[in-house]
């Protein structure tokens, strides 16, 4: 158990720089010399050269790599190419409005697909299954931005309910807050809902046929008793793992999200550092979102070895 | 036979769906109270079905429709309401399955899946619950009970699971046991183990047994009737030194004479009946379905012979159209030349 518990924390680390190592090249390596983007028509080659140099851009890749890997684990991600403002700032003011929206969506979610898949697994072979069942697969071709558009245009526009984007801090008004995040969260909800609702349904259709739910029937149990107690936690746990594999689905769904509402939030820094290769703030957003990614997968298989009894009393 | 303790009177069940498929076709049988009727059969010819549907877990299954009539205790299963029937199963009948690593959920530990038969019928103290569960899994013979009803079934042998799933089916003292081959899954040492547990606990509690098995030397050694099926019909059934003795249908002749005997010859060859059973679910032949098989098959078996006495005892019935005269003599005779 605590071994196995070593073994993906190790996994965690090698994951992480591996992907430092990603988002460093990555940028480094695009085409286009960041200090002429920055200097924008100021430049002549004269200023490009000093800028470059200034920069630290002269020196070779792996000089390069390791600085800003010494940097970074001391904390520091550097500045912003753009606003020079230290991308830890802006990093940290960005990620309270994204983690809001990702946990209030993946919370509502998983809140209402759960049930939802277990109650059609269950009922598979009742017509009424069937177009809720049909709407399931509807949601999952449908973008999810299109559902979004079409709450603005009906919460926001039509009857003026709520605003149509924007973020207010929960420091400085709760019930603004939450009046903001209402629609990107319905949004990102409603994008996450159909495939995990699919997921559901047919992991729990499948352990509706195994044995021991027939022995749980021969004992006497009823529909419900069966499905809270036997269906139910034997399809969480592969749930909770679909889920930490869809963290990557959450995390781009947001960028969508944040920019349709134009919330301040990292997927909406890290576009608009992508558009003005503002490369710092790239590799900071991309390193957050990686370290947030593994983190919570490590969460999970803690979760699962206290869940599943298989790994924790081995 | 003395009092019957479940009586099931022309038992169907068909693949819903509008395919024609009869998966269990007008079977009817009885067991009398502490007795044994073991169904033996090739693979595939309905023993399961039949078993699950005695239970009730085909009744609210929308892939069956049933139809016949299942009296136990007074009542009959098949007009009962999805609440009563629950409250037969796992109280009055209980049943084994085939494959103890897959038949225990594998979230919840021993004692909680052997407490929750108590706890469905009736029993409520968890202190009660625990002891009895103790109690149970001693009586089934896992060692240190008081600390293994804490394990979780991987943490379980085969052996031991089957155990704990006898344990979970005893609880409620049930007075009918169905028990759906199960010993097939274990190694012959284990095998031998669950089937005495199963013949001691069943003497220890009075209970009428229902088995299913493929070994004919296990009925020889704890029926007290069986029954023979072939292609989801009952082809013969009757007393075991009746129907061991003198078989009326050439399948129960052919099941017999190819028991490997502890004294054959070696490396003479089993007999074997030829060809394979059809599958149920595609459709069977008009009249017999044994016909195609049969080595002495006459034109009448086209159509489908009732199920009759033909032989000395009246409580032993075949479905088959050949005279007495064959049936006593010849079939008799294809089944002791292959145990000489
Ligand atoms: N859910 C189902 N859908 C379709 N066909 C089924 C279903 N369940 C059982 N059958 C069919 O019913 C027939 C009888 O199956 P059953 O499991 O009762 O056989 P069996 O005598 O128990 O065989 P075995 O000795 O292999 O256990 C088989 O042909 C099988 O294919
Ligand atoms: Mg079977």
């Amino acid at each position: 158990m605590a071994i196995y518990l070593l073994v993906r924390i190790l996994g965690g680390v090698v994951t992480l720089f591996c992907v430092s190592a990603l988002a460093f090249f990555a940028t480094a390596l695009a085409p286009g010399n960041p200090a002429a983007v920055l200097l924008g028509n100021l430049a002549t080659p004269e200023r490009i050269a000093a800028v470059t140099e200034q920069m630290g851009l002269d020196k070779p890749l792996p000089i390069r790599y390791a600085i800003w890997l010494k940097e970074m684990l001391q904390g520091n991600l550097g500045t912003s190419n753009l606003s020079f403002k230290p991308v830890n700032d802006l990093v940290l003011a960005a990620l309270p409005p994204t983690l809001e929206l990702a946990a209030l969506s993946l919370a509502l979610a998983v809140v209402i697909a759960i049930p939802m898949g277990l109650i059609l697994a269950q009922n598979r072979d009742r017509w009424w299954t069937r177009p809720l069942s049909g709407l399931v697969t509807l949601g999952i071709s449908v973008p999810g931005f299109w559902v979004g558009l079409l709450l603005i245009v009906v919460f926001s526009m039509t009857f003026k309910l709520l605003p149509s984007g924007g973020y207010v801090p929960m420091t400085r008004s709760v019930s603004g807050n939450l009046r903001a995040m209402i629609l990107p969260v319905l949004t990102l909800a409603i994008y996450l809902i159909p495939s995990l609702v699919r997921f559901v349904r047919v992991t729990a259709a499948n352990v509706l046929r195994e044995d021991y739910i027939d022995t749980a029937r021969a004992k006497g149990a009823g529909a419900w008793r069966i499905l809270l107690q036997h269906v139910a936690p034997n399809t969480l746990i592969p749930t909770i793992t679909y889920i930490g594999l869809q963290l990557g689905v959450l995390i781009s769904g947001a960028i969508v999200i944040e920019i349709i509402f134009s919330i301040p939030g990292l997927g909406r820094l890290g576009m608009n550092a992508v558009l003005n290769r503002d490369y710092p703030v790239i590799q900071g957003v991309v390193l957050l979102a990686a370290t947030g990614y593994v983190v919570v997968n490590l969460l999970i298989d803690l979760a699962y070895s206290l869940i599943d009894p298989r790994i924790r009393t081995r | 036979m003395s009092e019957a303790l479940i009586d099931i009177r022309n038992l169907t069940v068909r693949l819903a769906g509008g395919r024609d498929a009869v998966l269990v076709d007008d079977v009817s049988l009885a067991v009398g109270k502490g007795e044994v009727l073991c169904i033996v059969g090739e693979s595939g010819c309905g023993k399961t079905v039949t078993a699950r549907s005695i239970i009730g877990l085909t009744r609210h299954d929308p892939r069956f429709s049933l139809s016949g009539e299942i009296h136990f205790e007074g009542r009959d299963l098949m007009r009962l309401g999805a609440d009563e029937l629950r409250q037969v199963q796992g109280a009055g009948i209980a049943m084994i399955f085939q494959d103890p690593m897959t038949s225990l959920n594998p979230l919840h530990r021993i004692g909680r899946q052997i407490g929750e038969v108590l706890t469905l019928h009736g029993k409520h103290s968890s202190t009660e619950i625990r002891r009895r569960t103790v109690e149970l899994l001693r009586q089934v013979g896992i060692p240190n009970p008081e600390t293994r009803i804490d394990d979780y079934p991987h943490q379980f042998s085969g052996g031991m699971r089957q155990r704990a799933m006898i344990a979970m089916a005893l609880a409620c003292s049930p007075s009918l046991l169905i028990a759906d081959e199960p010993t097939t899954a274990l190694d012959v040492t284990t095998q031998k183990q669950i089937l005495t547990l199963i013949k001691k606990l069943k003497v220890d509690y009075g209970m009428g047994l229902i088995l299913i098995t493929h070994d004919l030397g296990i009925v020889a050694e704890i029926a007290d009737r069986v029954m023979v099926m072939y292609a989801g019909r009952c082809v013969e059934i009757g007393a075991v030194r009746a129907l061991f003795r003198t078989p009326q249908h050439p399948y129960t002749a052919g099941l017999l004479a190819s028991i490997p005997a502890a004294n054959r010859v070696r490396g003479e060859r089993l007999p074997s009946i030829r060809g394979v059973p059809p599958i149920l679910s595609e459709g069977r032949p008009q009249g017999c379905a044994f016909l195609p098989r049969c080595d002495f098959a006459l034109g009448q078996c086209r159509n489908l012979p009732p199920l009759k006495a033909s032989g000395a005892e009246t409580d032993h019935l075949d479905r088959c159209w050949l005279t007495p005269e064959v049936k006593n003599q010849t079939l008799r005779r294809l089944q002791e030349g292959a145990q000489a």
